[in-house]
């Protein structure tokens, strides 16, 4: 009734949480719609979807750990191919493989984070990119997978149908799964960045003596930032692995990592809806768009210009772009209010 | 020769748990005491609220059935709003004119044209004001429709009567299950009170055996060297030993003179062939202000980052006696566990975070107080809720005290550099410190600035009773505030005493401050 | 005699992958020593380059019938133009890339610049497709089909030219940084750019010539690379580029040396490794295996090998 709206509800919409689960339902809701939507355009939005969250952990990294870690391509990898091969050669039930993923992605993430504490800022986008580079090349040694790619779940001699708590999942399903990742991760970052531990990791990106002086555990945090990262790559890995059926090797190196390093740094690295936006620029538009009209090219060099405009003359990204839009519109409307009608 | 210790590896390694899960607790104490009252604010505040909206909600689904009776029917009701509209409209459309016509005569005719204006616009709203009564003319209730009016009426007050019992019996259901939540909480004190005491005896126990330990140590330790000068012995282990028993020897004097708070003793830090401190020894006293003077490059920041473990030093003893009250080697503890023991440092270089308010720096610095870890940050549990807000109650009065309070919700990018400073100071005072390590506080201020600095110095000082250990250049300060100043040269000590005894020294003099006049 | 020749032909092939690996890293320390950055976009630049030098080549021969390029080079003289155009266009790319972007981004930090040359990666990625079209059959000619053979081992003469080249390019450019003025203003540049602007060096030309230099040592490997592999894709210099930087950071960034030393190693190890792994049957992990133990090298001196550890001030 109205009195609960306005003492429970209301306050919640207030709440950035709400935008978040905005979010997760239109994502359910874009399950509803499989039949309407064109195939690719539904693809584009899912992958957006899965990729986003690969940013997500990626900004936190970057934005709040301030390191640039170019090992997202591995962990998507990890996750991905994890998943696959547990489940498909082990023989596992799907909880297991995810699960499997998870700690795998869990354990290369904290081996990430002791290689950063021996090596600083510039260098470590090198190293990590190079360590990303290992783990594409022993998921490749890995026999089954030395052609680069896997065979798709449901094909095969040794294919299992996908089963989640007795349901049989489709394509489709994964679309759900999506959602409910997006919603968490959304807010779980949200929530980390507003509290002591997002404060944590920015005082050491600042000045990371400063921090240990006010008790802050260097190792700790840093692993953490790294873990976090890594478990929200390994998540959009699994994801994908659900939704497309099949993986390529190639498709997760060092191309990807740049992309999602893009989609942050144009989105806007600190904001959530920011990397939202990001996301959507560099993988969804090109996605959706470009690769529809054969422009796939044009795409990249775009990106590629956006991230270098950006990053020299707006660095809050296009999140910022669109807030500073935002007030010069809301000023000129203003302007001509005050033209017309006067002072009083 | 170590086989006579007690103490081994394992208890020490036990020892340093303890005394984390000591302090652990003694913050966990803190916040169950102080749990029960907010919970119990929490509990009043919302039935408040509560009540507040419910009343809200029925005052305004009866205003319309109200205004009824009291003759103001649908129609009237009708008729007000689309006045009001027209009103409204009016307004614009009437300042419209207003700017377009000034922009067309001057003043003068702008008066009169407006007159014409508003003339016509009386007689067109009357018009409008009549069509509206001919329309939607005012008709009395009748006798049905008042009855229903009524009982629409005691409809809502049922309501809202229903309402405010269902939540005052919530209420109160709260409040017993707060009584019993504060029996358990009490309970729950006196456990942890009790671990506490448990604990505390054990790092006492520790803490007699270390010493025992160590006096026996270093009786083996006096006659080795005896033995090993007698055979000339390789020199390389003659320091060996001889280190060992100067560590003890400050760590007993350390614990003979209760009034001593820090102890470094024979500093030396080497980087290659620069001996950027070279044998310092000087005791800072309990709730004194203690200065270090001396020309730049002289080691004075090197003496601060040996002390709060950012260099290890290669040779010398800094002994502390935390706040605890127990003796401890700072050379034992990690970077980041200085704090508990309870130093507190500034840096020469703002090092603030420009990306948050100046509140949300301070709660950073509040870091070692927090009983949350981040899988209760994941979830904003009501738990990390609760931490912050104390903790933010905390930083704003600190910066109240420090007269910074304006500034609290800003970013401290662009503030004044003496403002910075001042915000440099609050956080150290967040964690209650019982020794502040200031590195050139005064650096980069005015005279003015300076002596607003040295009275807050003074009152930080007096007030919470808190050792201050600086470093400074500018003599007016130094000499002002500081109980022992001591001043040294190339990393060497060249003279230590009140400022008045400084100032006298030929060495520093010569080496510092200046053959002529004191400043 | 058979280890005389394992050694021999070990020696031969890292000399061969480094001739290569050296001109590329050359070009990722100069960048770095004086604009602060990490360039990722070493490799793009060369490939550039290549495809450039591979285009001026098609271009002399077309066959009437089916428009596909044919061409017969009958002369090295024919390879000339192309390769010198190739790496004139690298050249004036990087010279574009500081002049147009780095100089208006002095002032950010180093992650930021590290930042631009990968979005210049993708650029470029999309750049050429676009200029070049998107088939894949150009390809830059070697120098020199013939093999000769020396104590049983069989060394391709293309490699062998292209071994002589970059010792003597290198070898000049180390002389000319140590006793030229231009050198000076480098190493100036590189120790501090503010305080060499000072003293009235002119820091945006010393920048702009790096970026220059570097794009042409780029260009020059690239071409000399496809040409002894023998294709060539917009990602074919990635793996030269991931070697450079992890020969810079096993030979340390802070000297110019350092990172042809980690070159060599990285070189050596690439020929060892597999001869190692090869009796196991495990040829395929010597690349992982090399990566790794080159950042465990770099875990125990994160300085590099012969780099030198610089203690902060607080």
């Amino acid at each position: 009734m109205k009195l609960y709206f306005r003492e429970k509800v209301k306050p919640f919409m207030k709440k950035p949480h709400f935008g978040f689960l905005v979010v997760g339902l239109l994502l359910v809701v874009l399950r509803l719609l499989v039949n309407v939507l064109p195939p690719d355009i539904y693809g584009a939005i899912v992958t957006t979807a899965y990729y986003y969250l690969a940013g997500l952990g990626f900004a936190l990294l970057l934005g709040y750990g301030g390191l640039a870690s170019l090992g997202t391509g591995a962990f998507v990898g990890i996750g991905a191919f994890s998943l696959h091969f547990v489940f498909r050669y082990l023989a596992m039930p799907l909880t297991v493989a995810i699960l499997a993923g998870i700690i795998l992605a869990i354990l290369v993430s904290i081996a990430f984070g002791f290689v950063s504490l021996r090596i600083s800022g510039m260098y470590l986008a090198i190293v990590t990119m190079g360590l990303s580079q290992i783990v594409i090349e022993v998921i490749r040694n890995i026999p089954q997978y030395a052609s680069g790619t896997t065979g798709g779940f449901l094909s095969g001699p040794m294919a299992r149908p996908l089963e989640f708590l007795g349901m049989r999942l489709n394509s489709n399903s994964a679309v759900l799964f999506t959602a409910v990742f997006v919603v968490a991760g959304m807010m779980i970052v949200h929530n980390l960045i507003h509290s002591s531990t997002g404060r944590a990791l920015l005082s050491i990106k600042n000045s990371d003596t400063a921090a240990q002086t006010m008790g802050i555990n260097l190792l700790k945090y840093r692993l953490f930032a790294f873990v976090i990262s890594g478990v929200y790559g390994t998540m959009a890995g699994i994801l994908s692995m659900l939704f497309v059926r099949n993986g390529n090797v190639s498709q997760i190196g060092i191309t990807f990592a740049l992309n999602i390093l893009a989609a942050v740094v144009i989105g806007g690295t600190k904001s959530v809806w920011g990397i939202m936006l990001g996301t959507f620029v560099i993988f969804g538009l090109d996605l959706a768009v470009f690769q529809r009209f054969g422009l796939g090219n044009y795409s990249l060099i775009i990106n590629g210009v956006l991230i270098i405009l950006v990053v020299m003359f707006y660095p809050g990204g296009l999140i910022q772009l669109f807030g500073d839009l935002k007030r010069f519109i809301n000023k000129q409307i203003l302007k001509v209010k005050e033209h017309i009608y006067g002072t009083e | 020769m170590e086989q006579n210790k007690k103490i081994n590896h394992l208890m020490t390694y036990k020892h340093g748990l303890n005394v984390n899960k000591h302090r652990r607790t003694t913050l966990l104490v803190n916040y169950y005491k102080g749990l029960a009252d907010e919970l119990e604010k929490e509990i009043k505040t919302s039935y408040e609220q509560s009540k507040k909206l419910i009343e809200e909600l029925y005052l305004e689904n009866i205003k319309i059935y109200q205004m009824q009776l009291d003759g103001f029917t649908i129609n009237d009701r009708t008729r007000e709003v689309k006045i009001q509209k027209y009103d409204q409209k009016q307004y614009w459309a009437r300042r419209k004119f207003k700017t377009s016509t000034r922009r067309k005569v001057d003043e003068n005719a702008l008066d009169a044209a407006l007159n014409l204006y508003d003339e016509s616009q009386k007689v067109k709203r009357d018009d409008f004001i009549k069509s509206l009564e001919d329309k939607y003319p005012h008709k009395n209730l009748t006798e049905n429709e008042s009855k229903i009016v009524h009982q629409k009426i005691e409809g809502y007050d049922k309501k809202k009567n229903d309402q405010l019992s269902k939540k005052t019996q919530k209420y109160e259901m709260r409040l017993k299950k707060l009584e019993s939540f504060k029996l358990k909480n009490q309970k729950r004190i006196l456990e942890k009170e009790l671990l506490n005491q448990k604990l505390s005896q054990e790092i006492d126990l520790y803490n007699q055996q270390v010493l025992i330990d160590d006096q026996a140590l270093l009786v083996n330790f006096e006659t080795k060297l005896e033995t090993l000068t007698k055979q000339n012995g390789s020199k390389k282990q003659i320091e060996k030993i001889q280190k060992k028993i100067d560590r003890i020897h400050t760590i007993l004097h350390t614990i003979e003179h209760p009034d001593v708070h820090l102890s470094i003793h024979n500093l030396k830090m080497y980087f290659g062939g620069i001996k950027a401190v070279n044998d310092l020894s000087f005791d800072v006293k309990k709730g004194e202000i203690f200065g270090l003077i001396g020309p730049n490059g002289a080691g004075k920041t090197t003496v601060f980052n040996c002390i709060t473990q950012f260099y290890k030093a290669t040779g010398g003893d800094a002994i502390f006696r935390n706040k605890e009250e127990n003796i401890v080697d700072l050379y034992e503890r990690k970077t980041h566990d200085i704090i508990n023991e309870g130093i507190a440092r500034s840096f020469q270089n703002v090092e603030l975070i420009w990306e948050l308010t100046v509140l949300d720096n301070l709660l950073v610095a509040a870091h070692s107080l927090l009983i949350t870890n981040y899988a209760e940050h994941m979830i904003h549990s009501k738990r990390m809720q609760r931490e912050e807000a104390v903790l933010r109650t905390k930083g704003m009065q600190i910066l109240v005290d420090l007269g910074i309070a304006e500034y609290a919700f800003r970013s401290p990018y662009g503030l004044p550099y003496g403002i910075l400073k001042k915000i440099e100071l609050a956080r150290t005072l967040m964690t209650n410190p019982t020794l502040i390590i200031l590195d050139e506080p005064a650096a980069g201020l005015n005279d003015a600035e300076t002596a607003d600095l040295a009275k807050v110095i003074q009152s930080i000082n007096q007030k919470f009773g808190i050792t201050i250990f600086l470093v400074e250049h500018d003599m007016g300060l130094v000499m002002s505030i500081c109980d022992t100043v001591c001043a040294i040269s190339f990393g060497k000590k060249i003279g230590i005493g009140t400022p008045k005894e400084i100032q006298q020294n030929p060495e520093v003099r010569a080496a510092y401050l200046g053959d002529d006049s004191d400043e | 005699m058979n280890f005389a020749t394992d050694i021999l032909s070990i020696i031969i092939s890292a000399l061969i992958s480094f001739s290569f690996l050296s001109l590329a890293t050359f070009g990722i320390v100069l960048i770095f020593k004086t604009s602060s950055t990490t360039n990722f976009a070493q490799g793009m630049l060369g490939i550039l380059g290549a495809y450039t030098t591979s285009y001026l080549i098609d271009k002399q021969g077309v066959m009437d019938v089916t428009g596909l390029p044919s061409v017969v080079i009958t002369s090295p003289t024919q390879l000339i133009l192309p390769i010198l155009g190739g790496i004139l266009v690298s050249f004036i790319t990087g010279f574009l890339i500081n002049t147009v972007i780095f100089k208006h981004a002095k002032f950010t930090n180093a992650a930021t610049k590290q930042i631009i040359t990968m979005g210049l990666v993708i650029v470029i990625t999309g750049l050429i497709p676009l200029i070049f079209g998107a088939t894949v059959t150009r390809v830059s000619f070697p120098f020199s089909q013939a093999t000769i053979m020396f104590q049983g081992i069989a060394i391709p003469v293309h490699q062998l030219i292209t071994l002589i080249i970059s010792t003597i390019i290198i070898f000049s450019l180390f002389i000319l940084l140590k006793y030229t003025k231009w050198g000076l203003g480098v190493r100036s540049v590189a120790s501090n750019e503010r305080v060499a602007g000072m003293m009235g060096i002119n820091t945006s030309v010393i920048n702009s010539m790096s970026w220059a230099i570097a794009g042409a040592l780029g260009a020059l490997s690239a071409i000399t690379y496809t040409a002894a592999i023998g294709t060539m894709s917009v990602v074919t210099m990635t793996s030269i580029q991931i070697n450079s930087f992890y020969a810079s950071i096993l030979g340390g960034f802070n000297s110019f040396a350092g990172p042809l030393g980690g070159a060599f190693l990285l070189s050596a190890g690439q020929a060892i490794f597999p001869k190692l792994l090869v009796t196991w049957n495990l040829a395929s992990w010597s690349n992982t295996l090399l990566y790794l133990s080159i950042i465990l090298a770099v875990l125990i001196k994160p300085a590099g090998l012969f780099g030198k550890k610089i203690v902060k001030k607080v």
